[in-house]
């Protein structure tokens, strides 16, 4: 049994990021949507009014946190207090998945804020996976791992990204959020194959998949989330949903925020193809409210 | 490179650079370090791959102190303004997982380190803002309920303690910092306000964060509660350090703590056990 069935994971749709600028249609008009992600550090505090924005999002729509401080790969282990709180947090949405990246961005009590990609080697796979283990324990409800764009390549790497991403999740036995712009964006960066990429991994892991713009920097792409999802990426989302099947969906907007519209469009667009694919293989396309 | 614990304080260390790693005069450790563990490819060599990190280190959290400190950046202007946030980082690397409370130490900082610390009002203006910023994520409080006030015997009020709430804050200032802030905020014309010592309280309100300009009675007294005085002895030690007349500082208290109360600044009653 594959790991979707095994953890009764359905497809929400697809969703977009619930991010402060829209908030005003959001609760006022409560717009069409299939589901809302968060970005589970803004909602640890102590109180506020963050934690009452989420309480009425949730109580409106599907949420999943999607964290980005948990750094897997750092040697440091997160805080008992930043995973007591991401269990509270858990707790309070009560979300299907939880998710964070496959890189590390604490070292010597820092906190970097960025997601900081790992060697490619035996012993990170066993490093990574075992954090995995423990984080999953401690929040109680499965957990995806998400690809991460990267910059740099270590000389110490002993297999691409594919084969480690997919030994980490082997090992630790978690979910998938596949990010397709990542994967193209770190294509690019390091010439290798998306399309290899995306046949590699193993599908029955993919919970969830990220859309997102980038920008081209001239002599790389950096992941910015600030413009619409290019052409190419769209083509690799349609291998993905041939390849993954009727697998939720979100759509990722940080800079230069459009309007709610554009932003529902960029998702429509998605859920168009999405359906397209589906229907040409004869899977059900059927999101769960 | 001999482990991944290794791997990470080098490349910690190298993020925290001040100088751009594919400059001249870059510091020839990172550059090492970067030649070492780094590939390098087609697009990018080992150092340029490196310094995008870099980069976006630093990019990322002068973003988010530029967002925490819009007056203090108006009042420094661009250039001064990423020297100041280059020395806050240097001397305090990010150790919270939230970027919120990346400029928790900003205030400690212009108080303590030149050239920053020979400028009262930016010293004042510091701790306006990162008042507001502590206090948009604050705990939560119960909010105070009068009827708990007639359960307390009147013999037992000298002797009881007053719980403030955890989003409420009183700044001791030597200007009145937060119209300058308003003024910026709201793109009014800001100007640098004469000194004048200011006792500003800011909470967090129903809505919105919420500021007021205090007596200095009212702040001495609040800051004695806060520390956890019983109400008698507070109240007789505010009297007797500010010089107040008893009878005139009685007839005030009352209104004081309707006020206190109706702006949820107060949250609980401890009587004497």
């Amino acid at each position: 049994m594959g790991f979707r069935e095994r953890h009764g994971i359905v497809d929400l749709g697809v969703g977009v990021g619930a991010r402060v600028p829209h908030y005003e249609t959001i609760f006022g008009e409560t717009p069409a949507m299939d589901w809302f992600e968060i970005i589970s550090e803004n909602f640890l505090g102590d109180g506020g009014r963050a934690l009452e924005q989420l309480d009425k999002l949730r109580h409106a729509y599907r949420v999943v946190p999607h964290g980005v401080s948990l750094a897997l790969g750092s040697v440091e282990p997160p805080s008992a207090h930043y995973l007591g709180r991401l269990r509270a947090l858990v707790d309070r949405v009560a979300p299907p998945w939880f998710s964070d990246h496959l890189c590390w961005g604490r070292v010597d009590g820092m906190d970097l804020h960025d997601l900081l990609p790992m060697p490619m080697t035996e012993a990170a796979v066993a490093h990574v996976a075992d954090r995995i283990k423990q984080v999953q324990d401690t929040i109680g409800r499965p957990f995806a791992l998400e690809n991460v764009s990267s910059y740099l390549t270590y000389r110490e790497s002993t297999m691409p990204e594919w084969e480690f991403l997919t030994e980490v999740a082997e090992r630790a036995d978690c979910g998938l959020l596949f990010d397709v712009n990542n994967v193209y964006v770190s294509a690019k960066n390091h010439g290798f194959d998306a399309e290899a990429y995306i046949d590699y991994v193993p599908a029955h892991r993919v919970v969830q998949m990220h859309l997102a713009g980038h920008t081209d920097m001239g002599k790389y792409i950096l992941d910015t989330h600030s413009d619409h999802v290019c052409d190419p990426v769209w083509e690799l989302y349609r291998r993905a949903v041939g390849r993954f099947g009727a697998v939720s969906t979100l759509v990722e907007w940080d800079e230069n925020i459009p309007s709610w519209q554009v932003l529902a469009d960029e998702a429509a667009r998605a859920r168009g193809l999405r359906r397209e694919v589906l229907a040409a293989s004869g899977a059900k396309v059927e999101a769960q409210p | 490179m001999s482990s991944l614990f290794e791997l990470q304080r080098r490349f910690g260390d190298a993020l925290r650079s001040g100088t751009a790693l594919v400059a001249e005069g870059a510091p020839e450790e990172h550059v090492t370090f970067a030649q070492d563990a780094m590939q390098g490819g087609a697009r990018l060599s080992a150092v340029e791959q490196l310094e995008v990190y870099r980069e976006q280190f630093w990019f990322r959290h002068l973003a988010s102190l530029q967002e925490d400190f819009v007056a203090v950046e108006h009042l420094l202007g661009k250039e001064r303004f990423q020297a100041l946030v280059r020395a806050y980082l240097e001397e305090h690397p990010p150790r919270h997982f939230s970027l919120q409370r990346l400029g928790d130490a900003m205030p400690e900082l212009v108080r303590s380190a030149a050239p920053w610390s020979s400028d009262p009002f930016l010293v004042d203006l510091v701790a306006v803002e990162q008042a507001f910023v502590f206090l948009f994520d604050a705990p939560d409080a119960q909010p105070f309920d009068p009827a708990m006030l007639a359960n307390v015997p009147e013999a037992a009020w000298p002797l009881a303690t007053i719980r403030l709430s955890p989003a409420f804050r009183i700044l001791h200032l030597g200007s009145e910092a937060h119209l300058y802030r308003a003024a910026v905020r709201t793109g009014e014309p800001a100007a640098v306000p004469e000194r004048k010592p200011t006792h500003l309280a800011v909470a967090r309100g129903k809505t919105s964060l919420e500021y007021m300009v205090l007596g200095e009675p009212q702040s001495v007294l609040l800051e004695k509660l806060r520390a956890g005085l019983a109400l008698g002895e507070a109240c007789e030690r505010t009297q007797r350090e500010l010089a107040i007349d008893a009878a005139d500082f009685e007839t005030q208290l009352g209104g004081w703590f309707q006020g206190w109360t109706a702006w949820g600044w107060l949250v609980g009653i401890d009587p004497p056990a």
